[in-house]
């Protein structure tokens, strides 16, 4: 027969199913007629105590710098989204320019809604195909760059966070 | 009928009765301001017929009934299809509507939605100006102008959401479209004060589109480029 002390230390291990059979067979012995063994197997099997006996993980030596590399990349998001005003604003003045100021940018517009319309109404069949506007290398090639830009200032929006709210 | 309900009821009417004076107010200035501009835009044969037909059921006395855009009625349609837009977004798209406006709440989401609307209205001109060079992409302008006008609304209606829950903070609970209701007639009210309104007109047009781009219009998952690096 075992005796309380050699049972208590095994009482892990049966719990764990780590016993050979004969071991397992002495100790289970020992429970049926052990009240203060028996509680403390209850005890070894129940769900916090088998939690508290986990050892905890080691944090990896990266987390820290990680979260803090985050948390940073989100502050210079932010700063990236005042930053990227400038090449638009810029872009935006040359385009304005290259079109002769204000006026020509008006023009630009209703030209663009004019053909707009046309374009319509020659889907429906009411008036012949509009004549697409003549190709200015220049002018493209701004509106494309500003085109970019502007998706990818879009992009680094979407992806700033905000602070949480007071 | 509970006192606070009154309140509500009464601050809805107080905010129609607003508008309807603003609106009339703004169309009397524009009329006077764009008088020779919508002369020369809108053609005498369009601009005519309706003048005419109205005069003949009665509506004479306010003398700007018409088809002229800035006109009452083009402001008294705007209130009110505003007013329809944020009640329908606010009945079909709750979750959508609940993610806006939380982001529009949090610290910066002003400015940051404000910014994105003004990136995104460059993006628009720009595209369209690019694909006007090409005749079978041309047809793509109408379809963005249209994407366009439907982040708009979405985003509107969220601002508007929001104005209501500013509302509900001072005046107590309410059902969520009443607040959105209210809020809308809110929002509307405001852009409607004659000159400093046009301002805050066109940057709550800003905002509500940022808003509704950077949220992908309301939705729970934001945008992540993290899944493109695998």
């Amino acid at each position: 027969m075992m005796r309380c002390a050699e049972v208590r230390r095994r009482l892990e291990e049966l719990a764990d199913g780590d016993l050979d059979r004969a071991t397992q067979a002495a100790v289970r012995a020992h429970l049926r007629s052990c009240q203060a063994c028996s509680a403390a197997y209850e005890d070894a099997v129940s769900l916090p105590a088998r939690l508290r006996a986990l050892a905890s993980p080691a944090l990896p030596p990266s987390l820290i710098p990680t979260v803090m590399s985050r948390l940073a990349s989100g502050r210079r998001l932010g700063r990236l989204g005042w930053v990227l005003l400038a090449p638009e604003a810029l872009l935006v003045g040359f385009i304005i320019w290259y079109v002769s100021g204000p006026a020509g940018l008006a023009d630009l517009a209703a030209s663009t809604a004019g053909d707009v319309s046309r374009y319509l109404a020659w889907t429906s069949g009411l008036s012949d195909a509009p004549v697409t506007a003549a190709t200015d290398g220049l002018l493209t090639l701004a509106l494309a760059v500003l085109t970019l830009v502007s998706a990818a200032h879009l992009a680094v929006l979407a992806r700033s966070v905000p602070r949480r709210p007071a | 009928m509970p006192a606070r309900s009154w309140i509500w009821l009464l601050l809805i009417l107080g905010l129609v009765a607003v508008g309807l004076l603003l609106a009339w107010v703004d169309s009397l200035i524009l009329e006077r301001w764009l008088r020779d501009y919508l002369h020369l835009q809108v053609p005498r044969k369009v601009s005519e017929m309706p003048r005419l037909r109205l005069r003949r059921l009665g509506f004479g006395p306010l003398g700007k009934l018409g088809y002229q855009p800035f006109s009452f009625t083009w402001f008294l349609s705007l209130g009110f299809v505003l007013s329809l837009v944020s009640l329908a977004v606010t009945a079909v798209f709750p979750v959508r509507v609940r993610v806006a406006v939380e982001r529009l709440e949090s610290g910066g989401g002003p400015v940051i939605a404000a910014v994105a609307g003004l990136v995104t209205m460059l993006l628009v001109a720009a595209l369209a100006f690019t694909l006007r060079h090409n005749l079978v992409l041309f047809g793509l302008v109408p379809l963005l102008s249209l994407v366009a006008a439907v982040l708009a609304a979405f985003g509107l209606a969220c601002v508007g959401f929001a104005a209501g829950r500013r509302l509900r903070r001072l005046l107590g609970p309410a059902n969520a479209f009443v607040c959105a209701l209210a809020g809308t007639l809110l929002v509307y009210d405001l852009i409607l004060v004659p000159v400093a309104g046009w301002a805050l007109a066109a940057l709550v047009l800003l905002a509500a589109l940022g808003l509704a781009v950077v949220t992908r219009m309301g939705s729970e998952v934001a945008w992540n480029f993290e899944e493109l690096d695998w």
